[in-house]
């Protein structure tokens, strides 16, 4: 009795035409084996791009609590996204690793909590987790008329460095373990997400090009291979959701837009995705080592003479701490 | 006297209240409505209108599907996307097989009726929602669920029945409630679904962003427009990217599509352009009846 539901023949002397074991049920075993495990890590891959762009778009959707978003001009979007959404969902959630500029915080408070970690490369984000795990509410308000204006890396060499330097010490406090001691598990879970986001960095910049070459090299089913392809899909969504920002971004602050930054950010895009991937490398690689210097990036003062405009960003700690009347008028 | 304590009896108008929280009259009026259109629907669905060849054709390629794991029992043309059959397909897995309501078309048929019963809770949704008014919603549904041509055409199993479906469900999906980007991106899905069910829906995109820009708040509206634009262009590449995965967008005899023979997508759809009736007379002829008539 033949009980398969599809057989394939070819005798000996046929030449068979090439490409014909792209068909679903003649791809060799292994080769459908590499690809079901591809797809998996490419799924996985979708997953975890849709949900940074939720956490990117996030506070769009409550307009209500706040007017308009900042951020430094070149490798602008990623802060821009930090301030004026991130941040606002870590604080509802009740886990925010702070930013590292214009934060409020009571004395009474500094001192129960231990004051700031000096060894931490990020002691803004560690004092923010313990904060957190203290049940302490951070409240972020935020205003574009009251902006702080942050320097930005000036040289591929110099945001490498600065970034290697976050992602330690994210790392750094990944592994103090102060987020295990948060109280709900949704907190812990999103802490967890946070901070080994190095670790998911250098996940990305390997199984892109892995499936690149997968789809290339290997003849799968059409339907594995969409799948493979759909991470990368993502990712020109997050591309688009960054040039969108940068027009609200010069529409807010009234800065002149070339016209060409639109498709130079289209063009380094990757390249920059790959930066980030590099200094997560690197990171990891320095944890390990136990190498702790601060590779300080240069500071040219340029934002200083205006046209950038910064992170405009109130962080209140502690539950009874009172808005400026200023800030609470709104237009 | 009373050895054993009855439970007080519940006061009648609290009974009553709880009644009308479960059932509000709108919900009543809706599945009032629902009754009448299922019933009209469902009386006599195996047997009028007769089947037709369409019918079998999607039933067919849904089979082939299932059976199979290819587009179509023969090979597939690209006619259609597949998006249709699919949920066919899911359907028939989902309720056990192809015979669970008799043949295998009868199946397809009770499929179409569910769809009709969710077709006509969005339209009485967008009507409520764009009417502000109940009657708005409820005229909108009855129309669309007793008018003749929905008793002789919404029973069989076309593809244009499970396109108006994802059709509908986006723009519901867009003007139901405050417009989150959730729904906005939610909407652009279900409308990506149904241009790959059949393709004429691609002309109701506009439409549908349209809504999408007038209804997002100041702050979002940016997002909002430009993510339902890409995702449903994203969705809808999918079609394209399969045709060239399987090699076959291009007919061969051309410089990108080789020189075996093979199905094309391009030949497929440069032939459904050109058999629009009048005979002779297809989008592709600029001196066509309908671009005399258009541009006229």
């Amino acid at each position: 009795v033949l009980c398969a539901t599809f057989f394939n023949v070819w005798s000996d002397p046929d030449r068979v035409r090439p490409g014909a074991w792209a068909h679903p049920s003649a791809a060799p075993p292994e080769v459908i084996f590499v690809g079901l495990a591809v797809s998996v890590l490419s799924l996985a891959l979708l997953a975890q791009s849709l949900w940074a762009l939720h956490l990117m778009l996030y506070a769009w959707q409550h307009p209500e609590r706040l007017r308009a978003s900042a951020g430094p001009r070149s490798f602008v979007q990623p802060r821009l996204f930090w301030y004026r959404s991130r941040l606002h969902l870590y604080a509802e959630a009740g886990m925010i690793p702070l930013g590292g500029s214009t934060v409020f915080i009571r004395r009474a408070l500094l001192e129960r909590v231990g004051r700031w970690d000096e060894g931490c490369l990020t002691e803004d984000a560690d004092i923010g987790v313990r904060l957190s795990a203290l049940g302490e509410r951070i409240r972020v308000v935020y205003d574009q008329r009251y902006v702080t204006r942050e320097e930005t890396p000036h040289s591929v060499r110099s945001l490498v460095r600065q970034r290697t330097r976050w992602h330690q010490g994210f790392l750094q406090v990944l592994r103090k373990g102060d987020w295990t001691r948060l109280e709900r598990r949704s907190q812990r879970r999103l802490a967890l997400y946070t901070l080994s986001q190095p670790l998911l960095d250098v996940a990305v910049g390997l199984t892109i090009p892995l499936a690149v070459a997968e789809l290339v090299l290997l003849r799968l089913p059409p339907v594995l291979s969409i799948l493979t392809i759909l991470p990368l899909y993502a990712l020109g969504l997050q591309l688009l959701t960054n040039i969108v920002a940068v027009f609200l971004f010069t529409a807010a602050f009234q800065l002149r837009m070339p016209w060409s930054l639109p498709l130079r950010i289209a063009v380094t895009f990757v390249p920059f995705l790959c930066l980030l991937s590099v200094s997560a490398v690197r990171a990891v690689y320095r944890e390990a080592r136990g190498i702790n210097n601060w590779e300080k990036t240069a500071h040219a003062g340029a934002h200083r003479r205006g046209g950038a405009a910064a992170g405009a960003l109130l962080q209140l700690a502690a539950r009874d701490m009172t808005i400026p009347e200023s800030l609470e008028r709104r237009p | 006297m009373h050895a054993l304590a009855l439970p007080r009896p519940v006061p009648a108008s609290q009974l009553a209240s709880a009644w009308r929280r479960a059932l509000p009259p709108e919900r009543l009026l809706l599945l009032g409505i629902l009754g009448l259109v299922g019933a009209a629907h469902a009386i006599n669905l195996f047997h009028f209108p007769y089947y037709e060849a369409d019918e079998g054709t999607y039933m067919s390629q849904a089979w082939a599907l299932v059976t199979k794991g290819s587009l179509a029992p023969y090979t597939y043309t690209y006619d259609h996307a597949p998006g249709g059959w699919i949920l066919i397909a899911a359907w028939a897995v989902l309720t056990g097989g192809f015979h669970t309501f008799g043949n295998i078309i009868d199946s397809g048929r009770v499929l179409m009726l569910v769809l009709q019963l969710l077709s006509t809770s969005f339209v009485y949704r967008i009507g409520r929602e764009l009417g502000r008014s109940l009657w708005v919603g409820a005229l909108a549904a009855l129309l669309f669920g007793l008018s003749a041509y929905s008793i002789y055409f919404h029973r069989r199993v076309l593809l244009d029945n499970i396109a108006t479906f994802w059709m509908l469900a986006a723009i519901a999906l867009v003007v139901t409630g405050r417009l989150t980007l959730h729904r906005a991106f939610l909407g652009a899905l279900a409308m990506a679904i149904s241009v790959l069910s059949k393709e004429v829906t691609v002309f109701v995109i506009p439409a549908v962003c349209l809504l999408v820009l007038v209804r997002s708040r100041e702050e979002m509206r940016a997002f909002a427009v430009t993510g339902f634009l890409a995702l449903v262009t994203a969705l809808g590449s999918l079609y394209v990217l399969m045709a060239g995965l399987r090699g076959e967008i291009f007919p061969p005899g051309t410089w990108l599509g080789g020189t075996q023979r093979h199905v094309s997508m391009l030949c497929t759809l440069q032939y459904e352009a050109s058999r629009v009736t009048p005979p002779g007379g297809g989008a592709l002829n600029p001196g066509s009846a309908f671009w005399r008539m258009a541009l006229s």
